[in-house]
């Protein structure tokens, strides 16, 4: 290596960056020569060596203890989900504890309240408020139409409900407006709209979030994981992401990575189908170590349909997606990956890794799946005996 | 590019772990890993593969990096509640975590070119491909891994014996 730090000394010793090139043998043959030399002779430079070896292992040691760090400790924005989703769930079982209670108490007091009403003789009302029945819908469709957390957490989301009138006022409400029920009958009705507007938000805000679960259930054995219902709109819209960091960072960023507790010690097969926002490498299926150690990975039947029509997050419009990822892993880090051009439907890997010393440990996962990429492809994961 | 398999199978394992040591968390830098790679077959010609997939790596890193001070803060909090987690491991599993936080800490305090520096040469990268990687002259390259090794090197030294001797005085006071 032709360099002004070749043979660089300092005063009569040579300069520690210089003993660290000649370390690493990045040093010229005659430059490294030189130094050999001058270190033979000089007891100071020989014990700057000794230290400077010390240092690259003591470093290297150190580095090492960094490759066994856990996944997924990047923050996920589905953690502030969890949360949110915990108060819209607290807030709609309050509100139905405290429907609950009034209708219960509306049906104490109906006989008082019929006595009281013949009493008043008031007359019918002139407009009479929309059904009771509608308002609810009405009031269901909005989570779904609107998946904001905040909007469905916000104390003005259930203002309707928490603001119920006061016992006698609102029985006698129900008795105007819906004589021919009985509160029973009221209160079940209640509880089925509560039921049904609290499915639809689940449902609405964290379509993402369903996916990953029927992911992970696909990988725990033998079962086919029905494709994610579409009927409703995503949480996220994106087809097509700026980058793979802004999808990250999406609600529906958790890819189903986690290897399952699972294994398999014949053939397994993972079939995980639905719609999917792929974002990472390891979104799409995984694989528990399996007797074989091989593997076979391949799109099932559509999926490339998909891949010849999604674009990359940057890549020129119209350009095809080119082929997918596999990797492999265990938990001494990464072992290995593969890449599968598309066209390809089906792809074989050894998971082992070549480099590895024997008796390493093997892979204990295997994941598959595009990059940067949306939306969805199925991925086939099978073990195979070898 | 054409030959994306042979990109693939002969960088991603190394590129990986640089990231992953860098970053601290696998399924980042096997995200960063991907678009990297993703990157490089859009790419028409690369003069020098393994240099440009670390540089391309290292700028994604850093463009995200600016951007995201308030998940790294989160992340920090996050790596204390896992060594908390740890703390119910068995022994040996929270020796391991100790050393791993202690790494982490070490390397976090070297400066970022010398960290970088010295994470591309434990990948194999030789001085004239970190030099580009980085944007430094070759000439540099030795002295800046002589600073990043020692400074290393003592610093987490320094930190295992703070680490040791707060253990000795909660060993003492748990026995009084």
């Amino acid at each position: 290596m032709a360099d002004p730090e070749d043979g660089r000394m300092n005063g009569e010793h040579l300069d520690e960056g210089v003993v660290h090139a000649w370390l690493d043998g990045q040093l010229s043959g005659p430059d490294a020569a030189r130094i050999e030399a001058h270190i033979a002779g000089c007891v100071a430079c020989a014990a700057i060596v000794a230290e400077a070896r010390g240092f690259i292992a003591a470093s290297s040691r150190i580095l090492t203890g960094l490759d066994g760090v856990p996944a997924r400790v990047v923050p996920q924005s589905r953690t502030r989900t969890r949360v949110w989703q915990v108060r819209a769930a607290a807030a709609v079982l309050i509100v139905a504890l405290g429907a609950a209670a009034v209708l219960r108490d509306a049906g104490g007091r109906l006989d008082q309240i019929r006595g009281e009403s013949a009493d008043s003789r008031r007359p019918p009302a002139a407009s009479p408020p929309p059904a009771p029945a509608k308002a609810a819908d009405s009031e269901a469709a909005t989570p779904a139409a609107t998946p904001s957390p905040s909007a469905a957490a916000s104390p003005a989301h259930t203002t309707p409900r928490s603001a119920v009138p006061a016992p006698s006022q609102h029985a006698a409400q129900v008795l105007q407006h819906e004589p021919q029920h009985d509160p029973q009958q009221l209160l079940q009705q209640k509880e089925l709209q509560d039921q049904q507007r609290e499915n639809k938000k689940e449902a609405a805000l964290d379509d993402a979030r369903q996916r990953s679960v029927a992911a992970r259930a696909g990988y725990l054995g033998n079962q086919n994981v029905a494709p994610v219902p579409r009927d409703t709109p995503p949480a996220a819209p994106p087809p097509v992401m700026t980058s793979a960091f802004a999808a990250k960072a999406a609600p529906s960023s958790v890819g189903g990575n986690r290897p399952p507790t699972a294994s398999a010690d014949s053939t397994v097969s993972a079939n995980v189908a639905g719609a999917f926002s792929v974002r990472r490498v390891a979104s799409n299926a995984a694989y528990r170590r399996c007797a074989g150690q091989v593997v076979t990975v391949s799109q099932s039947a559509g999926a490339s349909a998909h891949l010849t029509t999604v674009r990359l997050d940057s890549a020129p419009q119209g350009a095809p997606v080119r082929g997918f990822v596999v990797a492999a892993t265990n938990g001494q880090g990464n072992l290995g990956g593969w890449w599968i051009p598309v066209g390809a439907d089906s792809a074989v890997v050894a998971l082992t890794n070549p480099g590895a010393a024997a008796g390493a440990p093997a892979a204990d996962s295997v994941s598959a799946g595009i990059g940067g990429a949306i939306p969805v492809t199925v991925t086939r994961v099978r073990c195979e005996s070898p | 590019m054409a030959d994306a398999d042979r990109l693939f199978h002969t960088y991603h394992a190394p590129l990986v772990r640089y990231l992953t040591r860098r970053l601290g968390d696998r399924d980042w830098a096997e995200e960063v890993a991907q678009e990297t790679f993703l990157r490089a077959l859009r790419q028409e010609t690369i003069v020098n593969e393994r240099a440009w997939l670390f540089a391309v790596a290292t700028n994604l890193v850093r463009d995200e990096a600016r951007t995201q001070a308030r998940r790294r803060r989160h992340l920090a909090l996050l790596a204390e509640e896992e060594r908390e987690a740890v703390a119910e491991q068995p022994v040996t599993s929270m020796e391991r975590a100790q050393e791993a936080a202690l790494a982490r800490r070490a390397v976090e305090s070297l400066a970022e070119r010398d960290r970088l520096a010295l994470l591309m040469r434990e990948e194999g990268l030789d001085y004239p491909e970190i030099a580009e990687a980085l944007g430094l002259s070759a000439g540099s390259i030795g002295t800046t891994l002589a600073r990043a090794r020692r400074r290393l090197a003592e610093t987490y030294e320094a930190m295992q014996r703070a680490a040791d001797a707060r253990e000795a005085r909660g060993g003492t006071y748990g026995r009084s």
